[in-house]
């Protein structure tokens, strides 16, 4: 039979989640049983405490061995003196060093004038099969090529870099900048009448254009250094590369609108000067 | 209160406007110091090589046989001192009636000069006039150096060598010394040696010793040209001006005298052994410098009162270097087995020293007495020994058995033969 609900009546306080800030009033058994455990929990620790007191100096007055402290003996300490790794020493007499003579002629033009230019070499056909190797004689040649291609492998740097370069990895502006290096150096000359010390010092930029057809079409020196033969050395070097219509390097791609219409500026620096 | 938004923004914005402007004009100022803003892309050129600098010398105006020699003089200084390049006077297209004194730039430049040495001789008799001038292509055409010099046409030589010197100064900051003169010793007959003076460039070779028995070692000195004598019983030590006096006396040999400091520094075996000894120049005063059994010769006075001499005390001759007291004694030769004859650079910055070492044959080395770094100047060039710097260090003489003394630079290169004739024991002042 259906019954209908009743309805139920709630309590504000029925809604109120427990707390203990309206803790009901304790009981004898609970206040009994928390002051009994309050004493026990004090026994106990008051316990360990006065036991560790009392037994700790008796275990210490047994330390065994391990557990003594270590005696430091006094004694002096003499600092080492190493001997520092010396070159090989060489008995003899030096051998003079003989300047190396320039028999070459005179290098006038830095680059081809045509670098577009190129020449096809007849093919000379495949190498005819030489019927007395033997294939020991043929394994050695393979490791030979083996080892050399492994030689190339390991080389650092790049194969367009220079001489001159300290860089291993390479973009393609800082190969191209070393190309450069190379080409505005070559012939460059400062007299033997600045001395070392001074030259080492002297620096004069000069701003550069160069056009479409990669000739230098003007240039500009920024300042001077403070030696005016070593001025006039940096534009001389200019002015001959100028009046021979030498061209620069082709510029990459990626780097040739920093070059090519773009003025760009080199510093002549008189450091590391070659030795007489 | 309205007003101090407006006020807050106005000077915001003057605050604004001096950190734009102040930079902007800084960099936009033409100042030496300065670097102008970088703009593309910057590359270092360096290590540039070194030439000789090219300087023109046409003969003097005026006398014509002054004129040539005067320049001839020049051109052998500037040459020999392996700094120049002295251009072929038959290569030269300039208009020298028309320029005069004075030079027009294009026409040196055309052939490579970047120097140009005019001059003239003025007056009569015995007495002249020379006005010298340098012109510097890369400074213009203005004589960047103009001196001149009166006196008898004898001494046109030491004016040219004196012209020379000041052109070393003005383009290198260290003058030359072209008009030093060397001293030697040199065999003149059986049991009769010489010592004798010259110019560095070989002229005006004078005897300076009286001419009998043998005399040799020779040394700049108070008083003239010190040198030692033999005797039937030993050496002693005079000089120049002493007539004969000796100055350095005692038992056994008495000899090799250098002078500095105000004191002779010279080898004596009076106790019995080749040790130095050092006396005052009136020959008082002696003092024994080395106490070693074995034998040490050859002082050479040094920069900074630094003695340079001979020791076998390590068991081969070698060269070592001591206090004006003989203190600090350290040897500074330690390759080749047979080192000898030092002779020092005046410069106290260079740290040379110039020796005789024997490599095959005898040869010329130089050692910086700092680095160790050994530089030999000769080889398979004949017997080479004796060497002397020059004062200002430039040039290295040496007696070679090629014929006489021989100049070279530091590197040993540029070998000219100054002075014909056997030499030995030289020095250089």
């Amino acid at each position: 039979m259906y019954r209908q609900p009743t309805r139920m009546h709630v309590e504000p306080k029925d809604w109120t989640p427990p707390s203990a800030l309206h803790a009901a009033w304790l009981t004898g058994a609970a206040i009994v049983g928390g002051l009994g455990f309050s004493g026990i929990f004090a026994l106990v620790i008051g316990g360990i405490a006065i036991g560790y007191a009392f037994f700790g100096d008796v275990l210490a007055s047994v330390a065994t061995e391990d557990d003594a402290p270590p005696v430091v003996e006094e004694r002096e300490i003499i600092a080492a003196r190493f001997v520092k790794l010396g070159r090989d020493f060489q008995q003899e007499l030096p051998n003079r060093r003989v300047p190396v003579q320039d028999t070459a002629p005179p290098d006038t033009t830095a680059i081809s004038q045509n670098p577009r230019e190129r020449r096809e070499m007849p093919d000379a056909g495949p190498r005819p099969p030489n019927p007395m190797d033997d294939p020991m004689t043929r394994l050695l040649n393979r490791a030979d090529l083996f080892a050399e291609i492994a030689e190339q492998r390991e080389q650092e740097g790049s194969p367009d870099g220079i001489e001159e370069g300290t860089e291993t990895t390479a973009s393609a502006g800082d190969v191209y900048a070393g190309q450069l290096y190379v080409f505005f150096r070559r012939g460059w000359t400062v007299p033997e009448t600045i001395a070392r010390d001074q030259l080492r010092d002297l620096n004069v930029d000069v701003t550069i254009t160069v056009g479409e057809d990669l000739q230098i079409q003007s240039f500009r020196t920024r300042g001077e250094s403070a030696n005016a033969d070593f001025d006039q050395s940096v534009i001389a070097q200019i002015e001959r590369l100028r009046a021979q219509g030498v061209t620069i390097p082709e510029p990459p791609l990626l780097v040739r609108p920093d070059y090519v219409g773009t003025p760009f500026t080199l510093r002549f620096r008189g450091r590391h000067a070659s030795q007489p | 209160m309205k007003r101090l938004p407006t006020l807050l923004a106005l000077g915001a914005a003057i605050a604004a406007l001096a950190l734009v402007v102040v930079p902007g004009r800084s960099q936009d100022r033409p100042d030496g110091d300065q670097p102008l803003p970088e703009r593309g892309v910057v590359i270092e050129i360096d290590s540039p090589e070194r030439s000789l600098y090219k300087i023109a010398i046409p003969n003097l105006r005026g006398n014509a046989a002054l004129g040539s020699s005067g320049a001839e003089v020049l051109r052998n200084d500037l040459t020999l001192v392996s700094l120049f390049q002295v251009l072929d006077s038959r290569s030269f297209i300039a208009d020298l009636e028309r320029e005069g004194l004075n030079i027009t730039a294009s026409p040196w430049s055309a052939v490579g000069a970047q120097g140009v040495i005019k001059g003239e001789i003025r007056g009569s008799g015995n007495q002249i006039e020379v006005e010298m001038r340098l012109y510097e292509l890369a400074r213009g055409t203005t004589a960047t150096l103009t001196r001149t010099y009166r006196g008898g046409q004898g001494e046109l030589r030491g004016f040219m060598h004196q012209f020379a010197n000041e052109v070393l100064r003005q383009l290198t900051g260290t003058a030359g010394s072209f008009d030093s003169r060397m001293i030697f010793a040199r065999r003149a007959g059986p049991g009769r040696k010489d010592v004798y003076i010259a110019d560095w460039d070989g002229h005006n070779v004078g005897r300076v010793s009286d001419g009998n028995g043998v005399n040799m070692l020779p040394s700049f000195g108070p008083g003239g040209i010190w040198y030692s004598k033999l005797t039937e019983t030993g050496m002693f030590i005079t000089h120049s001006n002493a007539s004969g006096r000796r100055i350095i006396d005692g038992e056994g040999l008495n000899m090799g005298p250098t002078v500095c400091g105000g004191r002779v520094y010279f080898t004596s075996t009076r106790d019995g052994n080749s040790e130095i000894y050092s006396a005052a120049t009136d020959g008082t005063d002696v003092r024994r410098i080395t106490r070693h059994p074995a034998i040490d010769v050859s002082p050479s006075c040094g920069p900074g009162g630094q003695i340079a001499f001979v020791s076998t005390r390590h068991g081969s001759p070698q060269i070592f270097v001591m206090g004006a007291d003989g203190s600090g004694v350290r040897r500074v030769t330690f390759r080749g087995e047979h080192n000898q004859t030092p002779s020092w650079c005046a410069r106290g910055d260079q740290n040379l020293l110039a020796f005789t070492g024997r490599s095959g044959g005898f040869d010329i080395f130089t050692v910086n007495v700092a680095t160790q770094q050994y530089t030999r100047i000769t080889q398979g060039q004949g017997s080479n020994k004796d060497p002397a710097f020059s004062p200002d260090c430039r040039m290295i003489a040496f007696a070679s058995s090629r014929g006489g003394i021989f100049i070279a630079n530091p590197e040993g290169a540029n070998q000219n033969l100054v002075i014909r004739g056997a030499a030995e024991t030289l020095r250089w002042r």
